[in-house]
């Protein structure tokens, strides 16, 4: 049984390039209609753009700890280390 | 290949605890060793089994500050003495006969889920994240 999720009515204009992005989806049988394909794409912006902050702040995390959370995660990466040296994957 | 876990015991037999999912316990890792707090965050049907000389955790840091893959936590939380920094970026596997101690006091099942998307960031570019701009 297909589940539907409540839809909000939208009336709106878009460009012509993005009509036809929009058509070539439906006739590409990835969308089934003008609005599953503008859902499509939406999806696939907010995942992108999730994607792009997600890598930014892991890079703003690690370029700006300060020297005292370095020196710390420094010292349980070695120690950590060490400890898995033990653990046999084979189990 | 190794024996499961070298000149240790496997959990039953002796010393070798069987934590559970949530539980914070002091720990002896490193060579050196280092005592330190960590999370269990593996499976009970792991943690439990006898078979299985190790479990998944994620260690606490003391210095810290919020990012995707850490989290502060309260001493109201956790029941350590002062505000700490779970680091998602270090889940690791643990041998169960380092696990020293019981302590503080387990987290909760909805603090776990944050924990679990916390640690799923640190290795899944699509992980679900919300954080504002």
């Amino acid at each position: 049984m297909k589940i539907t999720v409540p839809r909000t009515k939208l009336s709106t204009t878009v460009s012509g390039e993005t009509h036809r992005y929009l058509k070539s989806l439906v006739k590409s049988g990835r969308a089934s209609t003008i609005a599953e394909a503008v859902d499509l794409v939406a999806e696939r912006v907010q995942r992108l753009e999730e994607r792009a902050r997600l890598e930014r702040d892991t890079a703003a995390y690690f370029a700006g700890s300060p020297a005292g959370v370095q020196k710390e995660e420094a010292r349980l990466e070695t120690a950590l280390s060490d400890s898995v040296d033990e653990v046999s994957f084979e189990e | 290949m190794r024996s499961a876990l070298r000149n240790r015991q496997a959990p039953g037999q002796g010393s070798a605890p069987f934590p559970k999912r949530g539980e914070i316990w002091a720990a002896n890792i490193g060579d050196a060793p280092l005592r330190h707090w960590v999370l269990v965050v593996s499976l009970d049907a792991r943690n439990k089994s006898e078979r299985v000389n190790s479990v998944l955790i994620v260690p606490f840091g003391s210095a810290g500050y919020e990012g995707p893959t850490t989290l502060r936590l309260e001493p109201g939380e956790t029941g350590l003495p002062g505000p700490s920094y779970l680091k998602g970026h270090f889940i690791t596997t643990l041998a169960k006969d380092r696990l020293l101690k019981r302590e503080g006091r387990s987290l909760s099942s909805a603090m776990m889920r944050n924990v679990s998307e916390m640690i799923r960031r640190a290795f899944d570019p699509d992980a679900p994240y919300e954080a504002e701009d």
